[in-house]
């Protein structure tokens, strides 16, 4: 990786080169979809990247950067300066603030060390934690550092057998799980996301085995939340997802269009998926971390859990009653609903 | 400036057209459908001959290889037209220069046809044409941005089969649609585009088609030929009493099973639920067959209260309740 002021062409060749960049433009926003069938988690996410080394068939950046060039923000003082903002306009409110939403938080945190820097600013703040996410196993600036146990560090998990075929460059399932380990050794909560969950022969059994492995490197106690969902992508993705990856086979899957305007799988598949992955997390018990479905439908909570959120604030509510609930000191104060659900 | 083109008067025969080396597709989208200049044009070739030169490269010497007027030698064949005027690039000349002479003959018909700029594009790489000159001088005069990306995508169009761009031609398909279409195998592009003969393929049909199929070998892992075989195609398109629209609808129902087992198999025993109500004539309902939503959907006509006590009735049977609450379960 080196610094390169050339302009890319197309966003796989952004992702050969990386630069430290100012904050453009507002960096921080919800991570929310707009259908109210669909519910999110309501996480706020702070761009603090932009594109990324890796090279997921599934990735959304696909069609989705008009400015290739792999950035990292390096102005953490501006970053910060927006989430002040938003921490003290509602002091009694806790937030989640990720910085996925538009590349892995860690991938390039060797040579840059912002995601650091922004650990070290979300240490001193009351009401927020700083959610980094990452396919990779960039861990080792982290270990040191003050971070008052106000970032979780979280991973995407699949298969290994996926992350061969589909995450290309990405860190092994081993590699992520050594990563997982040190964080966690070095006090950090650690979130999981078992998304997207991808269908293929022999699924069943690699789904349950990743279960059994991550829970048998992790204890249970230091998972702050774990999230599950399965493929899905805007309907122009697939050709191209095609295209980029001729060899990939995720897109020949039974999928329709969903209300989101998201291709997913049929609706009784990704119950079935589901089913299987929080029968095999339950196994684990029940009273431990908080499991939710990431942009899913209602009807299928209902299928899996026997209950559904109201509303995307009702989730974020319940994310953080358990935060409240199972980390001592992380959140500020007992969260009230009504501050979180106007509607409630 | 020295002129590096000759005005001439050839034989008709001596031009290469169907051959020539600057025949980019069909050469079909430029001919306007506009049917009074038609016959105006046809009139005056009949009576006076091609008045306006026909474009040609005269690429090895004798060799005179139409560039433009390939509509209008038709003409002069079918008429019986002998010789016909010529502006000629004589043999020697740089094949920079013909080229350009060429987008500002059809430069209308190049900018508005994908399928025509992935023909030019072809014939820039037969004639060698160095790629830092195409990008740099070409393809800014096609419209296309000026980069070796974008100069890779029309190369990856340009390997589709000539009846496939032909189909693209013909259809006016755009430069994404014509990259869409080069994910497909050959076979299968070929083999939906031979069934044109026995189906109603409009395009959005073909490109369904397409991806069904391309989806279903994916999956299964299969060759096309097994594919097809187990949707029965062979015996869909040869039903001797089935008409064209029948034989549409019934190979895109048999290609959409294979391609979504699980939404078939719902909707089937969803079906034989709904087939069980006993409604009355003026009221029916219908869900979303993708089974995404979970609702169902009650529509009931009626033109007079008795036929609103009638349908109130049968709705509210605690057998129509049960069934009900089957449905929604399925959803």
């Amino acid at each position: 990786m080196m610094h390169d002021h050339k302009v890319p062409a197309t966003y796989r060749e952004g992702k050969k080169s990386f630069r430290l960049s100012g904050k453009r433009g507002r960096a921080l926003d919800i991570c929310a979809t707009l259908n109210h069938e669909y519910i999110c988690c309501n996480i706020h996410v702070l761009r603090a990247v932009s594109n990324c080394p890796y090279d997921c068939s599934y990735c959304f950046l696909q069609n989705y950067l008009t400015d290739h060039q792999t950035t990292v923000v390096a102005d953490i003082d501006a970053l910060m300066s927006e989430v002040t903002a938003l921490t003290t306009a509602y002091p009694r409110r806790f937030f989640r603030i990720g910085t996925w939403e538009l590349g892995d938080s860690l991938a390039l945190e060797e040579q840059s060390g912002c995601a650091s820097a922004l650990v070290k600013a979300f240490a001193r703040l009351p009401n927020a934690l700083l959610e980094l996410k990452t396919k990779s196993a960039c861990v080792n600036r982290l270990l040191d550092i003050e971070h008052n146990g106000r970032t979780v560090v979280s991973w995407s998990l699949n298969p290994e057998r996926i992350i061969r075929q589909d995450e290309h460059k990405t860190a092994h399932l081993s590699e992520r799980l050594l990563a997982m380990s040190k964080v966690c050794g070095a006090g950090y909560p650690v979130g999981l996301h078992f998304d997207p969950m991808i269908v293929y022969d022999g699924w069943e059994q690699d789904y349950q085995e990743l279960v059994e492995t991550v829970f048998s490197t992790l204890p249970t106690e230091r998972i702050a939340w774990i999230s599950i969902g399965s493929l899905r992508f805007n309907p122009e993705m697939k050709k191209l997802i095609e295209y980029n990856f001729p060899k990939t086979r995720i897109t020949s899957a039974e999928m329709i269009l969903g209300g989101d305007n998201k291709v997913r799988y049929v609706k009784p598949l990704r119950i079935t998926m589901y089913k299987h992955l929080y029968d095999s997390i339950i196994k684990y018990g029940k009273s431990g971390p908080f499991v939710y479905l990431c942009m899913e439908r209602w009807d299928v909570w209902e299928k899996i859990f026997g209950h559904s959120p109201r509303s995307i604030n009702h989730l974020d509510y319940l994310i953080t009653s358990s935060l409240h609930l199972r980390f001592p000191g992380l959140v500020h104060e007992a969260p009230e609903l009504s501050l979180y659900d106007t509607n409630a | 400036m020295s002129p590096v083109v000759e005005q001439r008067i050839i034989q008709v025969s001596s031009i290469i057209s169907n051959g020539s080396l600057y025949r980019l597709g069909r050469q079909i989208s430029h001919v306007s459908s506009e049917t009074h200049r038609l016959k105006a044009f046809y009139s005056s070739v009949k009576e006076v001959g091609i008045l306006q030169p026909l474009l040609t490269h005269e690429c090895s010497p004798g060799e005179y290889h139409l560039m433009d007027g390939f509509f209008r030698i038709k003409l002069c064949i079918k008429h019986g037209i002998e010789n016909v005027p010529i502006t000629l690039f004589p043999a020697g000349t740089r094949p920079e220069t013909p080229l350009k002479a060429l987008i500002a003959c059809r430069h209308p018909w190049l900018l508005s046809s994908a399928p025509a700029r992935i023909h030019f594009v072809s014939l820039l790489n037969k004639l060698r044409i160095d790629r830092r000159r195409i990008c740099e001088i070409f393809l800014p005069l096609l419209g296309i941005e000026p980069h070796e990306v974008f100069l890779r995508k029309y190369e990856l169009a340009a390997r589709l089969p000539e009846d496939v761009l032909q189909y693209c031609e013909e259809k006016n398909f755009s430069m994404k649609q014509c990259l869409q279409l080069s994910a497909y195998t050959e076979e299968l592009l070929s083999t939906i585009l031979s069934w044109k003969s026995h189906l109603a393929i409009t395009s959005s049909i073909f490109e369904e088609l397409l991806s069904n199929l391309a989806a279903c070998i994916r999956r299964s892992g299969k060759t096309l030929a097994q594919t097809l075989d187990k949707i029965g195609a062979d015996r869909i398109l040869s039903a001797p009493s089935d008409s064209i629209q029948q034989k549409t609808i019934n190979i895109r129902h048999a290609i959409h099973r294979q391609c979504f087992p699980i939404l078939t198999v719902k909707n089937e025993k969803m079906n034989d639920i709904k087939k069980s109500f006993n409604l009355p004539a003026n009221a029916s309902f219908t869900w979303d067959e993708t089974l995404e939503m979970k609702k169902l959907s009650f529509f009931v006509t009626i033109k007079n209260m008795p036929e609103w006590k009638t349908f109130i009735g049968a709705a509210g049977k605690d057998t129509v309740d049960e069934k009900v609450r089957l449905l929604l379960e399925e959803l």
